[in-house]
């Protein structure tokens, strides 16, 4: 019994992925997944392109988000508090993007969990910068300045995708916690 | 009545003539027993001709719904469709996330209101529509206020000692630690204690809910609290706090006094009871100040 047309060309497509996928360097594959980060990351800053990056969530990015506030906020701490304000920041970002998640669920917005979790994360990429900056100028007005241009832009670029997604009627407080969220980050970044 | 039959156009297996012969078909045995029903309603068996025909009388009669077997029963009805309006919610255990919807199903002016019903001395807050989006996310605004601002008062108190140790001033990240185990267990460890203490030794259910309304809300009047402490003077603090305890202790004691306090409870423990809230409630607001914004 010979097989079917169909059969022969899909088993020789899979073949052919499954080959070109096992077979190319480490390298290839680590940098696809590099380079979509950095698009994903580009996206959160330049608001143009696809609309549609961000839904194929992971979760790389916040967690060098979360790496790099820790390790930044942490390094200008005072010494007996190092630890304590790492493992702050870390429980604050994770838990809070947390919350914030399953407060828009609770409140009947359709969103998946970890979608959110994922976007919340990487639109604290410009507070990110903004803290890179108040490394270097330590006067109070310049930090001020970036930090709140950082603020803003990190709300904007996630209530674009926060929004659309919740009931109509409970939307302020919905968005109050997202607002929270990086106000409190924002003044962790600002005080140090 | 008799003639009725002549008109339809749905053909029933129930012919004026051939009535007392249907029990042996096979509708039988379910037009018996609703030929059972409808003589325990002194209808005769006569009456019940066939479904077109004479459902109109009965439904107006007994409340039945018109049964035409060419539609499908109720084909309105979505069972994953939540805005039906004869959709029932299944009660979730509470262990799943989606028994916690119930309590979120507030809006903006719901919330507002009840806040500021937290600081009436005598209507207290409304327990009509129980809550956790308001009490969770005031007490969650208020850790990070008095973090913030806590660290702000001991900056502004170095700044006013004007020797080298404004150079010194650290920013204390223990604050907002305290401040969470603080607030977070007097919001929602505590209600637990206060519901089995009068359960136990004065019989009132109170819900466990109801309480976390109530003493979530009550902290709402520390939120514009914290940022007037940031004035140096310490005598302003201590009456600002004993002006907020005040206010707020009232508004939770009413609030608890209005729902619960029944001609049949007993009257001196359940007084009694409410002075120890008072007190707790106190003891709080003197250790905020004590704890976050120190004078000098």
């Amino acid at each position: 019994m010979s097989i079917p047309e169909e059969n022969k060309i899909d088993s020789q497509i899979n073949d052919d992925f499954l080959e070109s996928s096992l077979d190319e360097p480490i390298s290839q594959t680590i940098l696809r997944d590099v380079k979509m980060i950095g698009r994903k990351f580009k996206r959160v800053l330049i608001f143009r392109g696809d609309k549609n990056l961000l839904n194929n969530w992971d979760l790389w990015g916040p967690l060098i988000v979360c790496l790099t506030l820790s390790v930044i906020l942490s390094s200008k701490a005072p010494d007996k508090q190092t630890q304590l304000i790492f493992a702050g920041v870390f429980v604050i970002i994770w838990f809070g993007a947390g919350v914030v998640t399953v407060n828009a669920l609770l409140l009947g917005g359709k969103v998946s969990f970890f979608q959110s979790v994922c976007v919340l994360g990487y639109s604290l990429f410009p507070l990110v910068i903004s803290a890179v900056f108040s490394i270097f100028f330590r006067h109070i007005i310049a930090r001020t300045v970036f930090v709140l241009v950082g603020f803003v832009w990190s709300i904007t670029a996630s209530l674009g995708f926060v929004s659309p997604l919740i009931p109509k009627n409970k939307k302020t407080l919905a968005l109050y916690p997202v607002f929270l969220f990086y106000f409190t980050i924002s003044w962790l970044i600002l005080v140090q | 009545m008799s003639n009725q039959s002549n008109e339809l156009s749905f053909s029933s297996p129930f012919d004026q003539d051939e009535n007392e012969n249907q029990q042996e078909n096979e509708f039988g045995s379910f037009i018996s027993s609703g030929n059972e029903f409808i003589e325990s309603n002194s209808h005769s068996p006569k009456q019940m001709k066939g479904f077109g025909n004479n459902s109109q009388n009965l439904s107006d009669d007994l409340n039945i719904p018109d049964f035409n077997p060419e539609l499908e029963l109720n084909e309105n009805f979505d069972p994953l469709d939540e805005n039906a309006p004869n959709q029932k919610r299944k009660k979730q255990p509470f262990w799943t996330l989606s028994y916690y919807e119930q309590y979120f199903d507030v809006e903006t002016g719901d919330v507002l209101k009840n806040v500021i019903l937290s600081c009436h001395p005598v209507k207290g807050v409304s327990l009509e529509k129980l809550d956790l989006f308001g009490p969770f996310w005031v007490t969650t605004t208020l850790i990070i206020l008095m973090g913030s601002l806590g660290n702000f008062s001991s900056y502004i108190n170095s700044l006013k000692k004007q020797e080298e140790e404004v150079g010194d001033w650290e920013f204390d990240f223990r604050k907002i630690t305290t401040a969470s185990i603080l607030l977070y267990s007097y919001v929602f460890v505590y209600p637990i204690a206060v519901h089995f203490i009068f359960k136990f030794v004065s019989k009132i259910e109170i819900k466990i809910f109801a309480l976390i309304c109530i003493f979530g809300y009550s902290l709402s009047a520390f939120l514009p609290a914290s940022i007037l402490f940031a004035v140096p003077s310490e005598k302003s603090k201590w009456l600002l706090l004993i002006f907020v305890s005040c206010v707020t202790m009232l508004a939770i004691l009413s609030s608890l006094n209005n729902n619960y306090n029944t001609e049949n409870s007993h009257k001196i423990q359940f007084y009694v009871l409410l002075g120890g809230i008072g007190v707790v409630h106190f003891i709080i607001s003197i250790l905020i100040k004590i704890w976050f914004f120190e004078g000098n």
